[in-house]
């Protein structure tokens, strides 16, 4: 190779055509995008719009720092681009390196990582400056960034077929609500609070018993020594949280399976909130991992218990864990425990803001992994936190869960024995579908496992009277206590069997 | 040799350095570090009465474990310092762990006849797996009061370090043992 020296960059730099040092640039920002389009298009079903937004702001972020941090270094845009086209992937995907390394070499650790990659890096800089000629660096950056936005491409055109293909979900909801609302006849003084308490993957008697072999009966016999209402057969719609829970804030099954627009459109207005805004409610969430997207324009007070970082599903969340930043991502699990504690407990305070005309919706990811307590609450070995093949993993932290939520809505009865209390699962124990997904196991009647992984907790305080909703589905308990409270005459939607 | 090349090399042969000895670099830094020494557990003391009422991973890349009970030697006067370490013994060396003293009334009230103030009969903290070497090891608690001669007791809990790896080793038949070992005294929450 021949030596170039570095003289006169600024000549240099006006000599270069302005169009091959824009594509050099665009090329090494779509080397640093790869990851992000892959992953996103691997989860597109998951994400909602503020994640892939904030996920990409975030990697154009780094991809700026790391061009501007070679900019100042090589003072050459060609070359800037091309060292960060050679430290964008190592960065990004570092944790899987270090996990494919640690499996030959276990000894290996996360700072001999950093010091290889730092060392590889220094050296490759160098060479770069020294021995690479900006004619040869330009070539590179565009065939590099040739071969990645193919790929990129590649990627992404099944997703953009299936999207033109699929047809739009007709989603009206809301109707004739504020006619219904003048109607009823029940003084608005004396609206009692609502509490809609949401427990992710928190099985019912019969999913439990099924995946687990354990008996539940203690839970419900202790909620119905707290005048709760209690159904062991009721089901959810699907297994997506997702849906099940953007279909019980609309109090119909809209689709089973909605696009991430028509699933934002769908929780822009909810007809559930809608509903009791026209009552007079107010508006209180608890939203573990920020996953309900409820306008904040709803809601009165709202307790978030976590940051973006310590969120467990989001893009941003696997963009972080693949790469060279995934430490920031390893919380010790005293953390969750913590937050979890802290949300219950905001739970019960909820008892205390209004004395009417409050509806608390509490969204818990929770008996959901991350599996971090056995049921005393002790910290849980890091092997089980997604550990599907132990269903006493799962069991052990529900149980912890079944003290939580006892403790809770105990509190709550105390402080505001006239309250409607609604505790459901969005779906049950997704043991067997988990099974067949990450290790391909395969269920030998499907049909029969989805019955019994729809399986959901269901039990609700109705100011301490009686209401019947066994075997109904969440939709259809809500149904019930709004036909209940305010005369709507909803009725009843197709149950979930 | 050009210049260009030696500051190449001078470039390499450091990381080559940094990357001997990052391991040792990082347990220093965060105070993980222990010292490998010889530690004589040949006495085994019956007066000595303990229980974990924690111990479990909190992982992390430095692969912590957290550790909190109670240790205490029936001995005891009532108004010395009380002091505690765990051991990781293998074969011809072993790791001393001197963690943070926690009141425990729990514990001073359960033995009451022993008139013991609650001051330093607890234990909290948290080791690194990672400053292990490699092999197979006996946990032993040790309890001393301050200025007096210490005595230790086996936990009859092992241990293997391998590679990445620390996890306790059970034998069906001994786990039960050791489990009704551990049922004689088990309170569930401090203070």
């Amino acid at each position: 190779m021949t030596e170039h020296k570095t003289t006169k960059p600024k000549a240099a730099l006006l000599a270069t055509p302005k169009i091959e040092l824009f594509a050099g640039i665009i090329a090494s920002l779509i080397i640093a995008m790869f990851p992000y389009v892959y992953f996103a298009n691997r989860n597109l079903e998951l994400l909602s719009a503020s994640d892939l937004w904030i996920s990409a702001g975030m990697v154009i972020a780094h991809w700026l720092m790391l061009f501007l941090i070679n900019l100042a270094i090589l003072r050459s845009f060609e070359k800037a681009s091309f060292a960060t086209i050679v430290a964008a992937l190592p960065l990004s995907l570092f944790h899987i390196g270090l996990n494919a390394v640690q499996k030959i070499m276990p000894n290996v650790h996360y700072w001999h990582g950093i010091v290889l990659f730092i060392t590889v890096y220094i050296i490759l800089l160098l060479v770069i400056h020294w021995y690479l000629s900006p004619n040869l660096v330009r070539k590179l950056n565009l065939i590099i960034g040739g071969i990645f936005l193919i790929l990129i491409l590649v990627n992404i055109m099944p997703s953009v077929l299936h999207h033109f293909r699929t047809e739009k979900a007709d989603i009206t909801v809301g109707g004739d609500v504020f006619e219904k609302v003048e109607n009823t006849a029940i003084s608005r003084e004396h609206y009692p609070n609502m509490y809609l308490f949401i427990m992710d993957e928190f099985s019912g008697q019969e999913g439990l018993e099924r995946y687990t072999g354990y008996d539940n009966q203690k839970f419900y016999d202790d909620l119905e020594a707290l005048s709760f209402n209690v159904s062991k057969s009721s089901r959810s719609y699907t297994l997506l949280s997702r849906v099940e829970i953007t279909n019980l804030l609309n109090l119909s099954f809209l689709a089973d399976f909605f696009s991430e627009q028509e699933r934002a459109e769908a929780l822009k207005s909810p007809y559930l909130f809608t509903t009791l805004k026209a009552m007079g409610y107010d508006f209180n969430l608890i939203n573990d991992q920020k996953y309900i997207s409820i306008p904040d324009s709803f809601l009165k007070y709202q307790f978030v218990p976590q940051g973006l970082f310590q969120r467990e599903e989001n893009l941003a969340k696997i963009l972080i864990e693949k790469s060279v930043y995934f430490p920031i991502r390893i919380q010790p699990k005293l953390d969750r425990i913590d937050i979890i504690k802290a949300m219950f407990d905001y739970g019960k305070k909820s008892s205390e803001i209004q004395e009417t005309k409050l509806f608390t919706l509490g969204y818990f990811m929770f008996p959901h992994h991350p599996w971090v307590v056995n049921e005393h609450g002790a910290p849980l070995p890091e092997s089980e936190i997604k550990n599907w093949k132990n269903a006493d993993t799962y069991l052990g932290q529900l149980k912890f869960a079944n003290k939580l939520v006892l403790d809770m809505v105990n509190e709550i009865i105390e402080n505001d024995p006239q309250a409607i209390i609604i505790l459901v699962g969005d779906h049950g124990y997704r043991q067997a579908f988990h099974l067949e997904k990450l290790y391909g196991i395969k269920m030998e009647d499907p049909e029969l496992e989805y019955f019994f992984m729809r399986n959901i907790l269901s039990a609700v305080y109705f100011g301490g009277e009686k209401l019947d909703i066994e075997g109904y589905s969440t939709i259809n308990v809500l149904r019930t206590i709004m036909d209940e409270l305010f005369g709507l005459g909803l009725g009843l939607i197709e149950e979930a069997n | 040799m050009s210049k260009r090349i030696r500051i190449i090399m001078a470039v390499a042969l450091t990381g080559l350095i940094l990357l001997l000895f990052s391991t040792r670099i990082v347990l220093l830094a965060t105070g993980h570090y222990l010292e490998k020494k010889e530690i004589d557990t040949a006495i085994i003391s019956p007066d000595v009465l303990f229980n974990f009422d924690q111990f479990g991973s909190t992982g992390g890349l430095l692969k912590t474990y957290y550790i909190r009970g109670w240790a205490l030697n029936t001995g005891y006067e009532s108004d010395t310092e009380k002091n505690i370490s765990i051991i990781f013994k293998a074969d011809t060396f072993g790791y001393e762990i001197k963690p943070s003293k926690v009141v425990r009334r729990d514990v001073a009230v359960y033995y009451s006849e022993l008139n013991l103030k609650p001051e330093g009969l607890g234990f909290e903290d948290t080791f690194s797996a990672i400053a292990f070497k490699d092999g197979t090891y006996e946990m032993f608690v040790k309890v001393w009061e301050t200025g007096q001669e210490a005595s230790i007791t086996t936990t009859n809990r092992h241990f293997i370090k391998e590679g990445s790896s620390f996890k306790e080793i059970f034998e069906d038949d001994d786990k039960a043992l050791i489990d009704e070992y551990f049922d004689v005294k088990n309170f569930a929450v401090g203070d």
